[in-house]
This record gives structure tokens, sequence and C-alpha cells, in this order.
């Protein structure tokens, strides 16, 4: 059950930054430094 | 609160044998969601006790979803994004609630229109603004991100419209539409030389306080 909790928290948080990452803003007026994987290069 | 994000990620990390950049795009996505919902939270609570609670939604959707196209001015910290945002939120959803309620007419609706058409010219002048952590260079995303602003504008005004329409018999769609324009108005000004302006300023103020350190630390 545990496991399973931690493999959706990962699955949301990776599916949330990938959702960013394709913005052109985080949300509102904060942006933190983007992962490297996740930059426009 | 980028600490807090940031301990999860690597505890959900070390469990599932993640790498340390799985672990940075994690601690990204935990803090990007951990700062939609406390902004949402507060600022639902704030327009449930003052009776403007579906402003107030209106506002934090709309800005949020334009701004992910567009871009625009930023805060240096965490505390003060959250302290702008909340504030900037309340303000709107309040002023679209009065504005709806008192002075719905023909007047207001053209006003809404001038401020969409100005919105329109400001964003495909300036759109997208990027910041140094999140730096945007292709001319693909650039264009795709300007494309969406612009659907996402006249998405807008389009429901802005059906909502003044709706006021002639249900009430509450003026103060709906109006926190739509609003909403395109404020995001339109972090467009701008006064909007970062403002927000250099805030910083400067939270700073002052004491409100936060730099890089999110409280």
């Amino acid at each position: 059950m545990k496991n399973k909790m931690l493999a959706a928290v990962a699955a949301l948080a990776t599916l949330v930054a990938a959702l960013a990452a394709t913005s052109a803003c985080w949300w509102w007026v904060y942006q933190p430094e983007e992962p490297t994987s996740l930059q426009d290069k | 609160m980028e600490k807090p994000t940031r301990r999860l990620a690597e505890a959900v990390g070390r469990s599932r044998g993640s790498t340390a950049e799985q672990i940075a795009v994690m601690a990204y996505g935990l803090g990007a969601l951990g700062q939609m919902l406390l902004i949402g939270a507060l600022v639902l609570a704030i327009g449930l006790c003052f009776g403007f609670a579906a402003e107030s939604m209106v506002v934090f959707w709309a800005v949020g979803i334009l701004r992910s196209a567009t871009g625009g001015a930023h805060s240096q910290s965490y505390v003060c994004c959250l302290v702008i945002s909340t504030a900037a939120i309340s303000l709107l959803a309040s002023a679209a609630f009065w504005l709806g309620t008192a002075a719905n007419g023909p007047l207001l609706w053209a006003a809404c229109a001038l401020a969409m058409a100005v919105c329109a010219a400001v964003i495909w002048r300036r759109a997208p603004v990027d910041t140094p952590n999140k730096p945007i260079r292709r001319p693909q995303k650039i264009a795709r991100l300007r494309r969406r602003a612009f659907v996402t504008l006249g998405a807008y005004a389009a429901a802005g419209a059906l909502l003044f329409f709706l006021s002639i018999r249900w009430h509450p769609g003026a103060g709906l539409a109006v926190a739509l324009v609003l909403s395109a108005m404020w995001q339109t000004l972090m467009l701008t030389r006064g909007g970062a302006a403002a927000i250099r300023g805030a910083d400067r103020f939270a700073a002052k306080a004491k409100l936060t350190l730099k890089g999110g630390e409280t």
C-alpha cells in the first residue's frame, strides 16, 4: 500500500513538473530554477 | 516551502531508487503543486469569508492558465509570491464582485471590451516573457506559447461576453465576467516594465520586512 502511494506521488509530481516545463511559468509569480532535464535547450 | 517539498521528493525518490535528477524533477513538480494548492486554499478561504469566493476562483484559475502561456514578472521568493498572489487575487475578486453588482450595464461592457482589446495588443507585442530561472529560447516554443496565449484570451473574451449576456437575468454573471477581464488585465500588466517594477518593489519591501530570504527560505 505504502509503495503504491509513493509511486502515485512520484507519478503526480513528475506529471506536474512536465506540465510546468511546457509552460512559460510555474504558477503565479514565483519561479524556482528548473531542473536541467526539463530546460528548454 | 521548497525545503519540505524537497524532503518529500527525496523520501519518495530514495524508496524508489530514483536518480538525483529524477528527485529534482519530483521536487519541482511537488513545489508547483504545493504553491497552487496553498494559494488556492488561501484565496478560497478569504473569498468565503467576504462573499466573493466564486470571483476569487475565477481570478485564481484565469490568471494561472493565462500566465502559463504568457509568463511575466516574477518574485524572488516563495513567501513574497504567496503574499502578492493572495492579495492580488482577493483585491481583483472583490473589485469584480463590486463592479458586477453596482455598475453592470452597457458602459461596463464597453469598458471591458476595450480592456480586452488592449490586453490582446500588449500580449501580441510582449508574450511570452521569460525569467532567468526558466529561459525560453526555442522560436517554436515562443510561437506556440504566443498562440496559446491568444487562444486563452479569446476564450476569456467569449466567456465574458456570454456571462454579460446571461447577467441580464442571472446577476452573478456580471461579477464573473469582470473577474475574467480583470484577470487578463493583471496578467497583461505583468508583461510590462511597470508590472516588473511593482513586483521588484514588493520584493524589496518583503526583504526589508524580513518576510523571507532569497531562495524561498522563510
